[in-house]
């Protein structure tokens, strides 16, 4: 009776001719141990592309202003831009700062956000005046 | 007579070796294209802004939060103790300030009174990259 030595109660793997010696090392602990390291780098990692937008402190801003007389002061409000205490559109604003510019290289812009303005405006603001070769900008209160 | 296959009762290790190179796949790639960081004392939103460019990585980060919540590094502190603290280093350079878009900008700036007040020389603004239209 052959099929007496290949009972089904004692496998007989290397003896077996439908598959190969196998390696007795499991997969499953293996899979459980990278799962658990995938899902900690998912969450401890960071995927937001944050940049810096440097920013002269207010003493320097202040210092600046003493060493050099080219200052323009813009106020900033919910709504509209001041230069000189008199509203100003936006584009009218980045045309005077330009020409501004070209004639004084050493050009300081204040920013002075009046109360309400939310940081996200100003920050559009200096990417505007960035945007159009502003490099000195600070911010006072 | 019509013979059926018998159904596929063992689980087999070599059939979920598709499954583990997935994962090693993914796990490399998180590895590799995320960056592990320090959760953030509280949830801040930085403003979105079009400036390219990172300038470092800064010794000190202070928060900025909405309900005026201040933060170094991951110990909320107030105003009084910021300075404090700030003053405690031995050299302080550049400070990175990572404050949410929707706090009021005065508010901001009195942060940055005190963080030149503590001797800040160069202050990185943090910001995140613009939301394409």
């Amino acid at each position: 009776m052959p099929g007496l030595f290949h009972s089904t109660a004692v496998p007989d793997r290397i003896n077996s001719n439908d598959r190969p010696w196998r390696n007795p090392v499991r997969l499953t602990p293996l899979i459980d141990v990278v799962f658990i390291l995938l899902i900690f780098f998912m969450l401890a990692s960071n995927y937001e592309d944050w940049h810096a937008v440097p920013v002269d402190v207010p003493v320097r801003a202040e210092a600046a202003i003493d060493s050099v007389s080219d200052v323009v002061l813009v106020e900033i409000a919910p709504d509209q831009l001041r230069l000189s205490a008199e509203t100003i559109p936006r584009d009218v604003l980045i045309a005077h700062l330009e020409s501004q510019l070209l004639e004084h290289p050493d050009l300081v812009v204040l920013i002075k956000p009046v109360d309400g303005v939310l940081l996200q405006e100003v920050v559009s603001l200096i990417d505007l005046l960035s945007d159009s070769g502003m490099v000195r900008i600070s911010l006072i209160r | 007579m019509i013979r059926f296959d018998k159904p596929v009762t063992k689980i087999d290790d070599e059939r979920v070796l598709p499954l583990v190179n997935v994962v090693f796949l993914l796990l490399i790639f998180v590895m590799i294209t995320g960056e592990v960081i320090s959760p953030d004392p509280f949830q801040t939103k930085p403003p979105h802004s079009t400036r390219e460019g990172w300038a470092g990585t800064p010794e000190t980060t202070v928060y900025v939060g909405l309900d005026s919540r201040i933060a170094l590094e991951n110990t909320p502190v107030t105003e009084a103790m910021l300075v404090g603290l700030l003053q405690e280093k031995e050299e302080l350079g550049v400070v990175r300030l990572k404050a949410d878009g929707r706090v009021l900008a005065s508010q901001v700036v009195a942060v940055l009174e005190l963080l030149s007040s503590a001797g800040a020389r160069e202050v990185d603004l943090v910001t995140v990259s613009a939301v394409s239209p």
